[in-house]
This record gives C-alpha cells, sequence and structure tokens, in this order.
C-alpha cells in the first residue's frame, strides 16, 4: 500500500516554498533577532559613565583620581572641584554615579582618622549599578591597602608581610574573559527556537482551519498520525536549517566558541524541535484562527523560554513555586545543554537527565496531539 | 438497495438543536436533495454522515457503515464537498489533484486515468500548472468536484455545492451530477434553490433543524398543493405554513 504521508509532506513542501512568509518567518526572523538581541543584552559593565568632585586637591586626592582613569571600568565624564550643582548629571542620566572626594581627605588620613568617599548612585538601573558598586569597592580597597602600607613602612616597622594578607587568584573556566555574549548567544538560540517552532506549526495548522481545508482532510480517510507527520516533518527539516544558521551566526558574528560535538547537537535539536512543533500543533487543536494562534505561541512559548529558562535569571534562585514550574518547560533543558555544548565541550554523559526530560516531553506532546486531533473533529 | 438510513439523529450545539430527530432513506443510485433556508441544518446533517462532527444522539448508517462505529471505513467510500471551496489555492490545478488522489492511495495507473478525466471533466486541460487561486468560480468549484470524486466514492456529499456560481455553470454541473447518478454513485446533495432541487429523485424539506416534508417532487407537489403542475417554491412555503400550524 502507498503511504498517505509521502503527498501530505509533498503538499507541505510546496506550502512552505511558495509563501515567502513562512520562510521569512523560520529563517529570517531568528537571524534577526539573533543579531538584535545579541548586540543589545549584554551584563557586561565597562565604561561607566562617572563624575569626580575633587573638594580635597591633594597629592592623595589626585592618586586616587588617577587610578579612576585608569580603570577601563569608568569612564570620567567630569571633573570638578566643587559640588555645585552635580545632581543635574545623574538627573540627565550623563553620568550613573558621582564621587565626592572630602575636603579633610588626605588631612584624616594623615591624622589616623576615619574616613570616608561619598558616592552618589542612580539606582534606577540596579543590575548595573551594583555591577559598578562592586568595582568601586575593589578599587578603593587596593587603594587603602596601598596606604596602609606606605603608613607602616614609613614608620620604620618592617614587617614580613604582603597587604592585603591574602587574594583571590581567579582561573574562570570555559569563558575566561567573562563576555557575556557567550552566555547570551546560546540562552538566546533556544527561546528563539522554541518561539519559531510553535508559530509555524500552530499557523500552518490554524491556517487550514480557516481555510475549510481541515475539514476536508478529516472527511478523508487520512489518519491523525499520519496528518501529524505530515505537519511536524517539513517544519522540523526547516527548523534544523534554522538552527545551524543561528549557530553558525553565533559563532561567526558573536565568536562564540563551538566546543562540543556537532552529532549530539542534532539529537538535540531535534528533540527540543519536536516540542517546539509540538506545542504549536497541540495549540492550533484549540485555536483555530491564524491571529489567535499566534498569540498563543507567544504567549505560551516566549514568556517561559524568556524568563523560566535560566536564560536571564538563574532557575536555581528562583523561588521554590517557580522552580516546579520551570521544570516543565523544555527550553529550560535545552538551553543548558547548549550552553554545555558551546561552551564546556560536555556531551551525553554529562546532559544525559536533560536529554531525558526533552525526550520524555517529545513523546508526551506528540502523544497528546495525536489524541487531540482525533477530539478535535467536533 | 438502501444507502443512506438515518434514525432520529440530533446534533445540539451547547442549547441550540442544529439538527432535531432527523430520519430519512436514500436508495442507491439516486440523487437526494435536502432543501431549506440557510441554518435550517443542512450542513450539520451532512457533516455528521461524513463524520467531521458527532451526533448528540440517534444513528445513521452510510453504506451500511454505522457512524458511530465505522467512521474510518465510511470516509473511504465517500466523496465531500463542502460549502467553501476547499483546495488549497497556492498549489496549481495538477497539485491539487495529485494531493487528493495521493491521500486515497490511488495506484500509479489510476491516478493518470483519473487525472486525465477530472481535467476533461473540470474542462482544465492545459491549465495543469495554473494556481488553482487564479481560477474563475465555476472552474474552481467543478475542480472541487473532480477531486472529491477522483477515487470513485459510491456515495457523494455535496453541501450548497452552486452556491456561488453562475447558472449556465449550475446547469453544467447538474448535468455532471446525472451522469454520476447513471454510473451508480448515490448522491446527497443540499441546496436552497428550488429549481436545481426540482431535478432530485427525492427530496426532503428542512426547517429549523427538523424534516418537515420528504418524497419525489412530482409527489410533494400533489400532496402539499393538489396540482402536480406547481412550483417547489409553493410546496415549500405550504409546507413551513402545515408546520407552523402544527406547532400551534
Amino acid at each position: 500500500m502507498k503511504s498517505r504521508i509521502v503527498p501530505l509532506l509533498k503538499k507541505e513542501a510546496l506550502h512552505i516554498l511558495r509563501d515567502p512568509r513562512s520562510l521569512y518567518l523560520a529563517l529570517g526572523l531568528p537571524m534577526m533577532l539573533l543579531i538584535l538581541f545579541g548586540f543589545a543584552i549584554t551584563f557586561d559593565v565597562k565604561n561607566i559613565p562617572v563624575g569626580v568632585v575633587d573638594l580635597d586637591g591633594t597629592v592623595l586626592s589626585r592618586d586616587l583620581f588617577s587610578r579612576l582613569h585608569a580603570s577601563q571600568y569608568f569612564d570620567i565624564k567630569f571633573f570638578k572641584t566643587s559640588s555645585a550643582d552635580v545632581e543635574s548629571y545623574l538627573d540627565r542620566g550623563e553620568v550613573r554615579f558621582i564621587i565626592i572626594i572630602p575636603s579633610e581627605f588626605s588631612r584624616d588620613i594623615s591624622a589616623g582618622k576615619e574616613t570616608g568617599l561619598q558616592l552618589l548612585v542612580d539606582g534606577s538601573d540596579s543590575n548595573s549599578a551594583q555591577v559598578a558598586l562592586g568595582y568601586m569597592a575593589g578599587l578603593v580597597q587596593t587603594f587603602s591597602a596601598k596606604i596602609l602600607l606606605e603608613k607602616v613602612q614609613r614608620s620604620g616597622i618592617s614587617i614580613p608581610l604582603h597587604l592585603p594578607p591574602f587574594q583571590i587568584e581567579p582561573r574562570v573556566w570555559y569563558n575566561p574573559e567573562l563576555r557575556s555574549t557567550n552566555f547570551i548567544v546560546p540562552g538566546l538560540i533556544a527561546v528563539l527556537m522554541m518561539v519559531i517552532a510553535a508559530m509555524m506549526t500552530s499557523l500552518t495548522v490554524s491556517r487550514e482551519w480557516e481555510m475549510g481545508t481541515m475539514e476536508q482532510l478529516i472527511a478523508s480517510p487520512v489518519k491523525p498520525y499520519e496528518m501529524i507527520i505530515g505537519k511536524l516533518f517539513p517544519y522540523y527539516v526547516l527548523g534544523l536549517i534554522q538552527t545551524l544558521l543561528v549557530i553558525l551566526i553565533g559563532q561567526v558574528l558573536f565568536g562564540v566558541p563551538f566546543r562540543g560535538n556537532l552529532f549530539f547537537l542534532f539529537l538535540v535539536s531535534s528533540l527540543f524541535l519536536i516540542c517546539g512543533l509540538g506545542i504549536g500543533l497541540f495549540i492550533s487543536t484549540v485555536s483555530k484562527s491564524q491571529q489567535l494562534s499566534f498569540m498563543m505561541s507567544l504567549i505560551l512559548t516566549l514568556l517561559p523560554a524568556f524568563l523560566l529558562s535560566g536564560f536571564l535569571f538563574p532557575v536555581a534562585s528562583m523561588p521554590r513555586l517557580i522552580r516546579i514550574v520551570a521544570n516543565l518547560v523544555p527550553a529550560k533543558y535545552f538551553l543548558t545543554v547548549l550552553r554545555g555544548i558551546f561552551l564546556k565541550g560536555t556531551g551525553l554523559a554529562v546532559h544525559w537527565q536533560e536529554v531525558g526530560a526533552l525526550f520524555v516531553f517529545a513523546v508526551i506532546i506528540v502523544f497528546a496531539c495525536t489524541k487531540k486531533f482525533k477530539l478535535s473533529l467536533e | 438497495m438502501i444507502c443512506i438510513e438515518v434514525n432520529q439523529l440530533t446534533k445540539q450545539f451547547g442549547r441550540f438543536t442544529a439538527v432535531n430527530n432527523v430520519s430519512f432513506k436514500v436508495e442507491k443510485g439516486e440523487i437526494f436533495g435536502f432543501l431549506g433556508p440557510n441554518g435550517a441544518g443542512k450542513s450539520t446533517t451532512i457533516r455528521m454522515l461524513c463524520g467531521i462532527i458527532r451526533p448528540t444522539s440517534g444513528s445513521a448508517s452510510v453504506g451500511g457503515y454505522g457512524i458511530d462505529s465505522f467512521p474510518e471505513d465510511i470516509k473511504r467510500i465517500i466523496g465531500y464537498m463542502s460549502q467553501k471551496f476547499t483546495l488549497y489555492q497556492d498549489l496549481t490545478v495538477e497539485e491539487n489533484i495529485d494531493f487528493y488522489s495521493g491521500i486515497h492511495r490511488l495506484p500509479s495507473k489510476l491516478k493518470t486515468e483519473r487525472k486525465r478525466w477530472v481535467l476533461k471533466m473540470a474542462g482544465l486541460m492545459g491549465r495543469e500548472t495554473t494556481l488553482t487561486r487564479n481560477l474563475s468560480g465555476g472552474w474552481k468549484q467543478r475542480l472541487s468536484l473532480g477531486c472529491a470524486i477522483l477515487h470513485q466514492p459510491d456515495i457523494l456529499f455535496l453541501d450548497e455545492p452552486t452556491a456561488s456560481v453562475d447558472p449556465a455553470s449550475r446547469r453544467d454541473f447538474w448535468d455532471l451530477i446525472y451522469d454520476l447518478s447513471d454510473l451508480g454513485t448515490t448522491v446527497f446533495v443540499t441546496s436552497h434553490y428550488m429549481d436545481e432541487v426540482e431535478r432530485c429523485h427525492r427530496i426532503a424539506i428542512i426547517y429549523n433543524g427538523k424534516i418537515i416534508a420528504s418524497g419525489s417532487p412530482k409527489k410533494l407537489k400533489v400532496q402539499y398543493t393538489g396540482n402536480s403542475e406547481s412550483s417547489l417554491e409553493d410546496v415549500f412555503i405550504s409546507a413551513i405554513k402545515r408546520e407552523k400550524e402544527n406547532e400551534k
């Protein structure tokens, strides 16, 4: 007996090839979004605009200033000797914080009195303010240690001690320069693949509902599983091409290393694509208009993939209940594996749990679609 | 031989009863017309018989198969042409034909033969590579019919097949239906055009989900107007009048 799947596949391929919009949705859009977001989303805080007010005007305060100046983290926007009207720079957002060196700075230090640096911080962007404060604290600590050491030396006491007594000697693995791009891009690939996959299938099926061709198919001897394979497979192939493209962009444009096994990537991507395409198919059994399908697939895939997958916020630091929900998001597993493949070069031996979870998801969603397709005859 | 048998078939959508306790029989080779205004329950009945939706209660069999127990068998022996034009507009004439003969698993030899037959019947010889969306209404409709009968079904369900075509195409279309009936195909057709239903062997008038009259056009005319020369329109009006009186 001839298979009914072949004509279904052929038909779907013709739809895709004749409709430039679907090709754009599948290939153009993710590439564009990856390029856009890849450049826009960064956690690296460098060249923070700051202002310096030096009320002291001594050698010591100049020394501190030159240290700030030499640091690549700070970009000094102004240097003043009076604090009049400096807050307006914060209001206008021209600087992130203002360092005020008090007038008794040098004198207090010489006298051995406690003294402080005033820091006016724009906390509206709390994340980068925190990072900037961290840099600043580090800088001040080194500076204080240096002053202490000089004092001790000048007093003639010789102590066999290095100041500060000990320091961290970090050796960062996998991403030695701590580029946030290396962290963002693999995550972004997972988010984009999920959203686009769900959208592709949900739109193509709801289009058939809108056109009335679905009714024709239901009245024909086509079986639900044939229908599902006929819809999934062409978009699966398209999804793989899309995956390959975005990974190439990640490497070529963003310089994200690829240290893992290509075949393992293919395997995991396949499972993940089936999850995404299946979710789309499931949506289309509920929603029979393209507009609703579009909205539903956007909300049901984009939000979880963005917020609960660990793309931006680590799942481990979420509240317990949210963590449980996050475990139901396929993108969470795929993202972990992708970061592993890209940065660590890890394979199935490390990621078998995630691969297992994706496999279970894929099976459940395809099974649910087959069931639901029968019921949707109503 | 009875080909379609419907017993007290009912379909409710929520609290709305679309088809109310409908029973009728259709003989093999017959052209059976289902006449009624829009929203009377014609499409709902057809869609239940084709296995697209399930009845709320009652039973029916098509070609000897119960619609509840053997919907897959029914789907193999019927052809269905829905009210909407349901071919793929972005596919060419030939691609649509190939698709439908593919999902009916026609053997290659028969496939070529049937394709030629459909192209000829629809007058689309030489237009195989035209995109379906660029065809005119009459052509689209004949191509739809062609795709619905590629697999030579025993029973053909046509839901308002001539709703959007010009009178000349309608006449041609009915000639085709006659040819099919002569070859032994049972045709179940819905319409709200009185003149074309006149050409059916037997008709049932459906109103508000209920069958209010059925029989051959001639018999109905005598029964409802006392005159075999009167029009079906008169039959229709007087049948509805009687129904309303009965309700009171």
